[in-house]
C-alpha cells in the first residue's frame, strides 16, 4: 500500500525532466517557481501546509504533476487555469479524496499525504465543493451540528456561528436538499468552517453566483482571511479573486506555470497563451 | 503539540465555554410533544422502549399461542436489525438471513457441545453473527444492487457448510430438548426487542445516528466533516448482525429442533426487510408496527384463506411501494415527510371551506410549508 506512491514518486520525476526538455517555457517557469517560492513563503516554517512536488496519476494521464504550494496562515492563495489543468484534482489530493502518486503533503511539520478525509478535518484542513455537496437528508442546522461535533481549538480567531457568519440562519430547520445552489454552497462553506479549520481550501465558490452574491462571498472570504485561516481558493472568476487573493499560481495541463500577483499574471505572456491559445 | 487529535467530544467542551455560538448549535426544538424539551425529549426516548415490550407481554393473554408471538417478536428484532443497517446507512441486507441463521446455529451448537445455559447460548449466537458480520464486513466496500446480491450469496455459502458438515449436525438436524420452555422464550424474546429497540432509539438519538444519516447522504461530505465514514458503517453493520444473532438464537432455543433449511430461509431476508419498510424505516417504532401488523395479517390470511395468501400479500406490498414508499410512520408525524397524494387530500380537506366559497389563496409552494413545519415544531425530524 504505502509502496505504490513511492514508485509513482520516481515515474513522475522522469517525465517530469522529459517534459522540461521538450518544453523550454515549462522549464523556465520552473525556475521561476523556486524564486517565487522564497520570496512569499516568509520562511518554510510559517506555512502550516505545504505541499511540495505534487503528483496525481490516473493511468497513464497525469492530471496533477509536482505541483509545489504553501498555504499560509491569513493569506489567500488563488489557484487558476483554464478547464481541466487539474485545480480541484489537487484540492482532492490534498484532502483525502485521492491518494497522491508523488510529492509530499506536509501540515505543521507532519507528513499527512494520503492521510483520510476524516483525519485532515480534525487537523485543521477542511474544503467546499465545486458541485455542492449538502447532506441532503439533513436539515441546514444538522449540517452543521455533524460537522462542529470535529472541531477543535484552533489559533484561527474565528469564532461566529457559522450559519449566522454565511447568513443562512433563517433556513436552519430546512432539509438541505431543498436549499438552492448558490445556498448549498455557502451550507458547504458554513459546514467547514464548523470543524474550525486552519486551512480551507475553497473550490469554485463564485461560479454561478449573481452579483450581489459574489460581493457577499467575497467579503466573506475577506474576513476568513483577516481572522487568520489561510485560504486556497480555486476561481474561473478574476475580479472576484482579485478582491480576496494575495498571490496566485496558474495551473495548465497538471502543472503550475505561474507564481506572482493576479496583476503580474494577467499581464504574462505564458498565461495569456494558456487562456487565449498562442 | 496543538495540532494533536483528540477525541471530538473532549475538544467540544473544551472550548464550550470559551466560544458562544456552540451552544446555539444545540439541536432539537424548545419543545417535545408539547413538554419542555428536556422532559419531552426524555419522554419520546424512554415511551417505545418501554410501552412496546409492556404491549407485548400481555399479548399472551389476548392470544395464547406462543409460537406464533414468538416468532412475531423474532421477527420485530429482525425488522429493527434491517433498520439499522437499510434505514440508517442505506445497505439493504438481502442475505440478512446469514446472521439469522449463525445465529440459530450459534446458540443451537453452543448447547449441543457445551451444554451452556440458554443466556450464555444467547451471547454465543449474537456474537457468532458478529463474527460472520466480521468475515463479511469487505463487502461494505460494495454498494447498492452489488452489496444486496452479495451478502444473498454469502449467505448461501453459509447454509450450505452449515447444512452438509457433520458436526453442524447438518443431516440430523439440531435437537435441544433440555432447553425448551415456550413461556421463557417468549419473554426473553421480548428481552432481545427491547434491547433492539433501545438500541434504535439510541441511534436515532445519538451524534452516531446523526453521523450514520449524513453518511448516507454524501459519504464525501460525511468525511470532510470529520466522520470516519468506514468506522460507523462497520459498527452500524455489526449491531445489526448482532441483531439478527441474538434473534436467531432466540429461535433456536424455541424451535429445538430444526433442520438448516428454516433458519437459513430466504423468505426470513424478505420478510424482514418487507416488515421494517412496512412500517417505515428510520423510525424508532415502524419497523415494530409493520412487523405486529404485517406477521398477523400472515397468520390470519394463512389460517382463514390460505389460497389467497400470496395474493393479498402481494397486492398489499405493491399497493405500499405506489402509495406509501415511506411505509405506514409517514402518514404520522412531520407532514413533510407524507405521500404527496395524501398531502394534497389534507391541504384540500383543511382548505374546503375558502375552496368551496370561491376566496382561496393559491397553494403554497412546497418549500413555504416545509419552512413552516421544520421551525414551529421539530427541526431534527423534518427530513
Amino acid at each position: 500500500m504505502r509502496s505504490s506512491p513511492r514508485l509513482f514518486a520516481r515515474a513522475s520525476k522522469v517525465s517530469h525532466e522529459t517534459a522540461d526538455s521538450e518544453l523550454p517555457l515549462t522549464s523556465s517557469s520552473f525556475e521561476d517557481e523556486n524564486r517565487a517560492n522564497e520570496s512569499w513563503d516568509l520562511g518554510e516554517s510559517d506555512a502550516p501546509l505545504q505541499v511540495r512536488g505534487l503528483t496525481k496519476a490516473f493511468g497513464g494521464f497525469k492530471a496533477v504533476s509536482a505541483v509545489s504550494l504553501d498555504a499560509v496562515a491569513g493569506q489567500a492563495v488563488g489557484l487558476v487555469g483554464p478547464n481541466g489543468s487539474g485545480k480541484t484534482t489537487l484540492i482532492n489530493v490534498v484532502t483525502g479524496v485521492y491518494r497522491p502518486s508523488g510529492g509530499s503533503v506536509t501540515f505543521k511539520g507532519r507528513d499527512i499525504s494520503g492521510m483520510p478525509s476524516h483525519r485532515l478535518c480534525r487537523l485543521g484542513i477542511n474544503r467546499t465543493f465545486q458541485i455542492p455537496h449538502p447532506l441532503g437528508d439533513l436539515s441546514v442546522q444538522d449540517n452543521i451540528a455533524v460537522a462542529h461535533a470535529s472541531s477543535r481549538s484552533s489559533q484561527v480567531n474565528f469564532d461566529a456561528d457559522p450559519l449566522q457568519f454565511v447568513g443562512l440562519e433563517s433556513v436552519a430547520n430546512i432539509q438541505a436538499s431543498f436549499l438552492t445552489s448558490s445556498e448549498q454552497k455557502l451550507l458547504d462553506l458554513a459546514r467547514a468552517l464548523a470543524t474550525r479549520p486552519d486551512v480551507l481550501f475553497i473550490d469554485e465558490l463564485g461560479a454561478g453566483l449573481s452579483t450581489r452574491e459574489l460581493e457577499h462571498v467575497a467579503g466573506l472570504l475577506r474576513q476568513l482571511k483577516d481572522a487568520g485561516l489561510a485560504l486556497v481558493i480555486v476561481e474561473h472568476l478574476m475580479d472576484f479573486l482579485e478582491q480576496i487573493v494575495d498571490t496566485v499560481v496558474v495551473m495548465d495541463a497538471g502543472s503550475p506555470i505561474f507564481r506572482g500577483t493576479l496583476r503580474a499574471a494577467i499581464a504574462d505572456r505564458r498565461v495569456i497563451d494558456v487562456y487565449l491559445g498562442k | 503539540m496543538p495540532d494533536q487529535p483528540t477525541s471530538p467530544t473532549e475538544e467540544r467542551f473544551n472550548h464550550e465555554n470559551k466560544v458562544g455560538p456552540h451552544t446555539r448549535i444545540a439541536r432539537g426544538p424548545t419543545r417535545v410533544w408539547g413538554l419542555p424539551s428536556r422532559w419531552g425529549r426524555w419522554i419520546r426516548r424512554l415511551a417505545p422502549i418501554v410501552l412496546a415490550p409492556t404491549l407485548l407481554g400481555f399479548a399472551p393473554h389476548l392470544y395464547n399461542n406462543l409460537s406464533f408471538l414468538t416468532t412475531m417478536v423474532v421477527y420485530v428484532v429482525l425488522a429493527e436489525g434491517v433498520n439499522v443497517l437499510y434505514g440508517y446507512t442505506g445497505y439493504l441486507p438481502f442475505g440478512y438471513v446469514g446472521f439469522f441463521g449463525a445465529g440459530a446455529y450459534g446458540a443451537a451448537l453452543s448447547i449441543s457441545y457445551w451444554h451452556v445455559s440458554g443466556f450464555a447460548a444467547l451471547a454465543i449466537g449474537g456474537l457468532a453473527a458478529a463474527l460472520i458480520g466480521l468475515v463479511l464486513s469487505p463487502l461494505l466496500r460494495l454498494s447498492g444492487a452489488y452489496f444486496a446480491l452479495a451478502t444473498l450469496a454469502a449467505s448461501q455459502v453459509i447454509y450450505y457448510i452449515v447444512a452438509n458438515e457433520p458436526w453442524t449436525y447438518g443431516e440430523s438436524g439440531t435437537s435441544l430438548p433440555e432447553i425448551f420452555n415456550a413461556n421463557q422464550a417468549y419473554f426473553v424474546a421480548l428481552g432481545i426487542m427491547t434491547l433492539a429497540i433501545a438500541v434504535t432509539v439510541f441511534i436515532r438519538e445519538s451524534h452516531f445516528g446523526l453521523s450514520l444519516r449524513a453518511i448516507r447522504s454524501d459519504p464525501v461530505s460525511a468525511a470532510m466533516a470529520g466522520i470516519n465514514v468506514v468506522k460507523a458503517r462497520t459498527l452500524a453493520w455489526f449491531i445489526s448482525a448482532a441483531l439478527a444473532g441474538l434473534a436467531g438464537a432466540i429461535w433456536a432455543i424455541m424451535t429445538a429442533a430444526f433442520y438448516a433449511e428454516s433458519p437459513f430461509d430466504l423468505t426470513i431476508s424478505v420478510y424482514a426487510i418487507v416488515f421494517a419498510l412496512f412500517g417505515g424505516v428510520r423510525t424508532v417504532l415502524g419497523p415494530v408496527v409493520g412487523a405486529v401488523v404485517l406477521y398477523t395479517l400472515y397468520q390470519y390470511i394463512g389460517i382463514s384463506n390460505p389460497q389467497y395468501f400470496e395474493l393479498v400479500y402481494g397486492v398489499l406490498i405493491i399497493l405500499l411501494v405506489l402509495f406509501l414508499p415511506g411505509g405506514l410512520s409517514s402518514l404520522i408525524g412531520h407532514s413533510g415527510n407524507r405521500p404527496r397524494w395524501l398531502r394534497f387530500v389534507t391541504s384540500r380537506v383543511n382548505r374546503a371551506p375558502e375552496l368551496l366559497s370561491g376566496t382561496g389563496q393559491p397553494i403554497p409552494h412546497p418549500r413555504a410549508s416545509n419552512q413552516d413545519l421544520g421551525g414551529r415544531e421539530n427541526g431534527r425530524d423534518g427530513y
